[in-house]
């Protein structure tokens, strides 16, 4: 049994199609997919070898901590995420969720915590703050006259960095700014500067650069270590008459901001402070604050790997990687695009919405 | 062998109607699965449009129908999808030239073994890259590209059908003028029947309804002899005026073909500055490596210490590029994947093209055609 | 003024090797540009390890093998011949011209063979000039500000 079929690449945030190929409800490798208009068939090789998130550190079982983490059943283990969310007030519950979830996720989650009266909730985004505004298209930036980019988005993300590379070849000036000697963005540019940090880039800029920012030019901002960085340089490039994309960093960063409150890192041990009981969706918290994490009561860790959370949570639930989820994603442009399911999930994992909703169930929640 | 030329059609009403040209290769394909000769059938069947076409395994024969018809938008490989994937089972394949042409490079290699293989060739005018097929919908014929039932090449013109039966057709040499059309790399290819498979069917000289097919080898006669006495197909001899015409068209196209080598090797080809400026986008990302059918090893030199460049940077293309060429440049077949999935838009093929017609003209190598190895290895004193 | 080009010469333990030790033992000079190393057969270079010489830095590159015939492991330096002609055309598509890549067969006895090939290639590539290559690429940078 061999089949070949479509899905969304879910390295990063451009949101490229690739075709996995399946032997034996086994992901064995990636073929193009040449009908996807935004990379036809071509990928970067994260998104080539994205088939390996499908059998990489899988839970399979649920784990409920006795002595240690231990085998159980769905049944035991969602009893006892039911009798600790209910032994706490709803101001003591928090929950986060990844922004590798679909759109889907959010909406039941978002519901899941309303019912529950839960408002410690959100999506952890390191950097990037919440943006809501109306971004450039790709054929936007392939017909630019002018392309002004933050990072090293060629190297970062190569499908995003392609369509400079076509914008290019139609006559585009380039011009990138970062701070490295060289970077894969800066030797294909027109021209590069080179800045001390990201934050003084607002100082630094030429100012024949602004002024070449107009209707047909696009400012690519991607690769920032600090949210405030992010939200200056988009207040910024916002006064200006010129269209922006902003480069998150998960496939579905973009769609979590539509549905959910955004948490940057500061967000985030604040709301570790303030809760007992921590719910994590897809997300891995404790490999940056896990200090933070201390001081919480239960953890209930629901995702499909294994990860630094997993492993000092007291519940854990198994759940199911992009490949085994019907859904959508939206990318960093905005498109919003369809997922279907093409592997079942393995051992006694279950779908993530499946598995929100038989807590609701279980709590006596209406979804 | 000799060769042979007749024509066939499916006995099936279904398969005949359904299927090109009278549904004949869908019919070898149902035959062989019915008597157990294969375990599976590697084909295309069209996915969510035309533009769509996915590489299938279909191992009941009542599922062939749904592979029935031909996608010319569909630019894909066959090659190691096989070696990497299926190279354990008995397989018949329905194969471009340039699939047949990856196919017996990887046989030489003893990647796939050839005995478990039925290769039934289909003639290729060449395909379309399926973005660009719809953008050129769009702008040549006016028509929205989601409303095309049906696409076909024929008599130099590519033909799209609507829904309400209507046709629209544009002479492709107007397409290609402007930048659309066929795949670059199908322009310049010369094997447009696969007399490297077990049989070559198409539509050339064919007479409507029917399938014309030349007989490669004696596997190939053997598999039509027996679906025709398992009656799968029903057979007849094509005029001499067919084989003629038939003859004609592939002149003419392979006549072409050179036409376009002079152009895109020679006239239009990248100077030194335009080829550092390629190279010069190259992410090291792998791709090209990864799509080649005849990069096969397990541990590639390109990822060893001595060789690799430093990530983050762009790669030496002396020690990249060219270890690569100097890899497996004599037998580039021509198929082009390199570059389509290229996410920098190296125009690779072209190089390994080029330089692939030198070591042919110097040894008479041709790559996926040749019976031997490249005589780059042998033990040969000459 | 460039004087001191940079050359690798591979050269083949059975023959081409012995003729450049022949050529030190009865006090020929040559040209002490060529760093030579020692392989045992000329079948044993590939066009990937004159890429990787020329990457590195060399000006030019000579590899030196044994007569035909005379092969120590009967043909490989036939093998070589064969990739030779490929590196030949594989050069200049990256820029370096052909005339910086030269090999020759020269048995152990051909001292004066070695010295005098030593002599010619090492003038060719100092009238070449050193081999600028248009890569890495640096971009546009402009200074800090």
């Amino acid at each position: 049994m061999m089949k070949v079929a479509h899905t969304i690449c879910p390295s990063c945030s451009v949101g490229c199609g690739v075709n996995l190929i399946i032997k034996d409800n086994e992901a064995v490798g990636t073929y193009p997919y040449k009908r996807h208009p935004l990379n036809e068939g071509k990928t970067c090789r994260k998104g080539r070898e994205c088939f390996k998130i499908v059998m990489e550190n899988r839970l399979k079982e649920p784990l409920l901590r006795g002595n240690g983490l231990k085998q159980s059943s769905w049944d035991a283990a969602l009893d006892a995420v039911v009798s600790q969310i209910k032994l706490h007030p709803a101001p003591e519950v928090g929950i986060i969720i990844s922004g590798k979830c679909t759109n889907e996720e959010y909406e039941t989650l978002k519901k899941f915590s309303k019912n529950l009266g839960v408002e410690n909730i959100g999506c952890h985004t390191g950097s990037v703050p919440s943006v809501d505004l109306g971004t450039a298209t790709l054929d936007d930036v392939e017909n630019s006259e002018f392309i002004l980019i933050i990072g090293d988005v060629i190297k970062e993300t190569p499908l995003l960095g392609r369509w400079i590379i076509l914008a290019k070849e139609n006559g585009a000036e380039i011009f990138a700014i970062d701070k490295p000697d060289e970077t894969l963005t800066g030797v294909n540019s027109h021209q590069y500067q080179q800045v001390e940090s990201i934050s003084s880039i607002i100082d630094e800029i030429d100012s024949t650069v602004l002024e070449k920012l107009s209707s047909q030019s696009t400012v690519i901002i991607s690769n920032l270590e600090n949210g405030d960085n992010f939200e200056k340089l988009l207040t910024f490039f916002n006064q200006y008459d010129t269209k922006i994309i902003p480069v998150f960093q998960d496939c579905n960063s973009r769609g979590a901001m539509n549905i959910l409150p955004i948490l940057s890192d500061d967000d985030l041990s604040d709301l570790l402070e303030k809760i007992k009981v921590l719910y994590v969706v897809g997300d891995d918290p404790a490999s940056i604050m896990i200090e933070s994490m201390k001081n919480l009561d239960f953890i209930i860790s629901q995702g499909c790997m294994v990860n630094e959370t997993t492993s000092i949570s007291d519940v854990v639930l198994p759940g199911s990687c992009w490949a085994e989820k019907t859904g959508s994603l939206t990318n960093t442009t905005g498109e919003t695009q369809e997922i279907s399911k093409i592997l079942e999930p393995p051992g006694n994992a279950l779908d993530d919405q499946n598995i929100i909703t038989k807590i609701a169930e279980k709590m006596g929640l209406e979804l | 062998m000799e060769s042979q030329f007749l024509l066939a059609k499916a006995k099936d009403d279904e398969l005949a109607v359904r299927g090109e040209c009278g549904g004949a290769v869908s019919a070898l394909f149902k035959y062989l699965l019915d008597q157990d000769l294969v375990d599976g059938v590697l084909t295309l069947t069209r996915g969510e449009d035309i533009y769509d076409g996915i590489p299938t395994l279909v191992e009941d024969s009542e599922d062939i129908i749904s592979t029935c018809g031909s996608l010319h938008c569909a630019p894909t490989m066959f090659g190691d999808l096989i070696s990497k994937h299926l190279s354990d089972m008995r397989l018949a394949v329905s194969v471009k030239p340039c699939d047949a042409m990856a196919i017996k490079e990887l046989e030489k290699r003893h990647q796939i073994n050839e005995n478990l293989i039925y290769k039934v060739g289909l003639n290729c005018g060449g395909s379309l890259m399926p973005i660009t097929a719809q953008k050129m919908i769009e702008v040549f014929y006016d028509v929205d590209p989601s409303e095309v039932v049906k696409e076909e090449i024929d008599k130099g013109k590519f033909i799209i059908e609507l829904a309400d039966g209507t046709h629209k057709s544009i002479e492709i040499d107007e397409l290609e003028e402007k930048g659309f059309g066929r795949r670059i790399n199908c322009q310049r290819c010369e094997l447009k029947i696969p007399r490297n498979a077990d049989l070559a069917s198409g539509n050339w000289g064919a007479e409507p309804g029917w399938t014309f097919i030349e007989v490669i080898t004696e596997k190939g006669k053997k598999l039509l002899d027996g679906a025709k006495k398992g009656g799968y197909i029903e057979v007849k001899t094509p005029s001499e005026k067919a084989i003629i015409i038939r003859g004609k068209i592939e002149n003419a196209m392979i006549k072409l073909a050179q036409k376009y080598q002079e152009k895109y090797l020679e006239e239009n080809y990248p100077n030194i500055e335009n080829w550092d400026e390629y190279w010069n986008h190259c992410i090291k990302c792998y791709a090209c490596r990864d799509a080649c059918s005849l990069c096969y090893c397990k541990e590639c030199d390109l990822e060893k210490e001595f060789y690799n460049d430093e990530d983050g940077v762009v790669p030496d293309p002396l020690t990249f590029q060219g270890v690569r060429m100097s890899h497996v440049y004599f037998s580039c077949i021509n198929c082009g994947q390199c570059e389509d999935v290229c996410p920098m838009e190296i125009p690779l093929a072209v190089i390994f093209h080029r330089m692939q017609k030198k070591y042919r003209d110097k040894t008479g190598f041709i790559p996926g055609v040749s019976e031997e190895l490249p005589p780059l290895f042998s033990p040969e004193k000459e | 003024m460039f004087s001191e080009p940079k050359i690798l010469g591979f050269c083949c333990n059975w023959c081409c090797y012995g003729g450049a030790d022949t050529a030190g033992t009865a006090r020929m000079q040559y040209p002490p540009n060529v760093r030579v190393l020692r392989v045992m057969c000329s079948g044993r270079i590939n066009p990937a390890m004159v890429l990787k010489a020329f990457k590195e830095g060399a000006d030019g590159v000579f590899v030196g093998g044994c007569h035909m015939g005379d092969c120590h492991y009967d043909a490989g330096n036939y093998k070589w011949n064969r990739r030779a002609k490929l590196i030949e055309d594989l050069l200049p598509e990256f820029g370096i011209p052909k005339k910086r890549f030269r090999f020759e067969w020269i048995s152990a006895s051909e001292g004066e063979k070695f010295q005098k090939t030593m002599e010619e290639f090492t003038d060719t590539i100092k009238s070449l000039g050193p081999l600028h290559r248009s890569f890495p690429k640096m971009s546009n940078k402009s200074p800090m500000c």
